[in-house]
């Protein structure tokens, strides 16, 4: 919670005709007052305003001590945990799949001895790089593509339609156009991230500078904002919030089709996909299920971190209901 | 109409330009199926003068003060901005900021139109941000300029934590950022309860005297244009013409409630609804 900032008021050195509100000394307690005050005199516009404004603040409700929020965040996460490991371990003991499917205590120290060699963070470093490379090439293409539409008619007219049309497309669907031109090659991951991730980015912009306020643009022009500096200062702030909700559908786009590319392709040994893909080929199921559990958990951590800017940036915006969490 | 006294003397200080209209009109639209808005408009406004514009919906108000920002262009006849004296660098007003050598109009706006990505402070020192002054005495200027509408303090906070009153001040304070010798007003109180709205007539008013710059205002309250006008100018709507102009000769510092404000408002009252009824029939 802010604090109350400080509130001074000022003397303007008795030139300024400030502080004549009912000079006629025709007053009334009541609204202008500082609360407590029911002298017959008028108070000054400083302390009216001031009294005024004190009026006006509205507080955050208080939310409660930390640890208390955090537990009421994190028990139901914790019920839903135990409810899926007891129906895994209810169908291990049912013997269902009995070559397959291993106990999750098992799984567990699959994946602690996982966690303990060098190979699996060879694999997490590999697959973070391509995810990074890619995700950054997704931000440029979406970004540079979505500007450009949302600015040039013609271009709206041409691909607008095709932007959203390519959004609906499983990015796997690229893998053949990837195999053909690059073979089995990260590139082939690269272009289907870049086509599978790149629409939403570029429908991020796009919604994002048609909702910019109209009202807003006319005051940046009015404040002396032309040409470039009107979109730095005023169209690209106004359209980030509605950005950021495209680079994060984007991230998850983009982290469908490098996991998809992985397992299709599966070039890259030491990359997560990849040996998830070795694992079921060896038929180490507890390995390949660990490695789903890390996949999962990565992909989760990302989206919170996306959902926590998100959040913070609405809550300055003023976007964000006072009272929502 | 009573006249108590005559209205304080013009303190033109060689930057507050003159507005001069000459049959303007403006059409939106092609010649065939466009709407008029404003149909041979001519009306002078003296430097440092405060002109209320006051018409029912329609009156093409935005229009107006579109056309004298320069954001639009007439369809026919002139829009003039003239300032007499250049603007000197460094000069210091009486409320002790310093100028910095900034053009133009300013204009505010009923919704107080501050960015919301801003902290009230960033966005009083935006516009002298654009102008490329430095950080340092961008954010003296923006401190005084915030103590000046009562908002010492509030530098930090976001536009979405303060009261619409607060906004409008805060609003102000970019908008004398600017530090143009025309300010613009459309409707910048309309949206304010009328205690609020009664305390930044007085701010204003008094800004006005303290910094003598030229104003256009514009709104739908009678009481509100003989509370702050020097001169109130009547506009039809459909399209916006001149119907008529009242002088108001009071003495400042007004007060919204006073008797001599209520006559004026009457008499304006009367004929902006003969003008509205007009279109009923």
């Amino acid at each position: 919670m802010a604090g109350e900032p400080p509130r001074t008021t000022v003397d303007h050195g008795g030139t300024s005709p400030a502080g004549r509100t009912g000079a006629n000394g025709v007053t009334q307690d009541g609204p202008m007052g500082n609360g407590n005050s029911a002298a017959p005199t008028a108070p000054s516009l400083d302390q009216a305003l001031a009294g005024l404004d004190a009026l006006d603040k509205v507080g955050r409700p208080a939310q409660g001590r930390l640890s208390r929020r955090l537990w009421r965040a994190t028990w139901p996460k914790l019920i839903a945990l135990a409810l899926i490991l007891l129906i895994w371990q209810l169908a291990v003991w049912a013997h269902w799949q009995p070559h397959i499917l291993q106990t999750p205590s098992a799984v567990a120290r699959q994946l602690w001895d996982l966690l303990g060699t060098s190979l699996f963070w060879q694999a997490c470093w590999a697959t973070a790089q391509q995810a990074a490379f890619g995700y950054v090439l997704v931000v440029i293409v979406g970004g540079i593509v979505g500007t450009s539409v949302a600015r040039v008619p013609v271009l709206r007219a041409a691909i607008g339609s095709l932007i959203t049309g390519m959004q609906t497309m499983p990015s796997v669907l690229w893998y053949p156009l990837g195999y053909m031109v690059f073979g089995q090659n990260w590139k082939a991951i690269v272009l289907m991230m870049v086509l599978g991730a790149a629409p939403a980015v570029a429908n991020g912009f796009i919604s994002g500078i048609d909702q910019v306020p109209p009202g807003l643009l006319r005051a940046g022009r009015i404040l002396g904002a032309r040409g470039v500096a009107l979109e730095r200062h005023v169209v690209l702030p106004a359209a980030f919030p509605s950005v950021l909700g495209g680079l994060k559908q984007g991230w998850a786009f983009a982290w469908h089709a490098l996991m998809a590319g992985e397992f299709l392709i599966a070039i890259n040994p030491l990359s997560l996909g990849g040996r998830t893909v070795n694992a079921l080929t060896y038929g180490d199921y507890a390995v390949v299920v660990a490695m789903m559990i890390v996949i999962v958990f990565i992909g989760i951590m990302v989206d919170v971190a996306f959902t926590r800017v998100d959040t913070s940036v609405r809550r300055r915006y003023g976007l964000l209901d006072a009272s929502a969490p | 109409m009573t006249s108590l006294a005559p209205s304080p003397t013009l303190r033109p200080d060689g930057r507050a330009p003159s507005v001069t209209l000459t049959g303007v009109s403006k059409r939106h639209g092609d010649a065939a199926t466009g709407v008029v808005a404003l149909s041979d408009i001519s009306l002078g406004v003296e430097p440092g003068e405060f002109v209320c514009l006051v018409g029912a919906s329609g009156c093409g108000k935005t229009t107006l003060l579109n056309l004298i920002a320069g954001l639009d262009r007439p369809t026919v006849g002139s829009v003039e901005v003239t300032t007499v004296g250049e603007p000197v660098d460094g000069e210091a007003t009486r409320s002790g900021v310093r100028l910095t050598g900034g053009t133009g109009t300013a204009m505010l706006f009923q919704d107080s139109a501050l960015f919301p990505w801003l902290t009230v402070a960033a966005n009083v020192e935006l516009p002298l941000r654009l102008r490329g002054v430095g950080r340092t005495e961008r954010r003296a200027v923006a401190d005084d300029l915030l103590e000046r509408v009562h908002l010492g303090g509030f530098g930090p906070k976001r536009p979405h934590e303060l009261s619409g009153g607060m906004r409008q001040r805060a609003a102000l304070a970019r908008a004398l950022a600017q530090d143009a010798g025309l300010l613009l007003m459309d409707e910048p109180f309309g949206a304010l309860d009328a205690i609020t709205r009664d305390l930044l007539h007085d701010e204003l008013e008094s800004l006005w005297i303290d910094r003598g710059f030229t104003v256009l205002f514009v709104t739908h309250n009678v009481r509100e244009a003989a509370r702050l006008g020097d001169r109130i100018v009547l506009l039809t709507s459909r399209p916006g013409r001149v119907a008529a102009t009242f002088p108001v000769d009071l003495a400042r510092p007004r007060r919204i409630d006073s008797p001599e404000i209520a006559t004026l408002a009457a008499t304006v009252t009367d004929q902006l609804r003969s003008e509205v009824g007009r279109h009923g029939r």
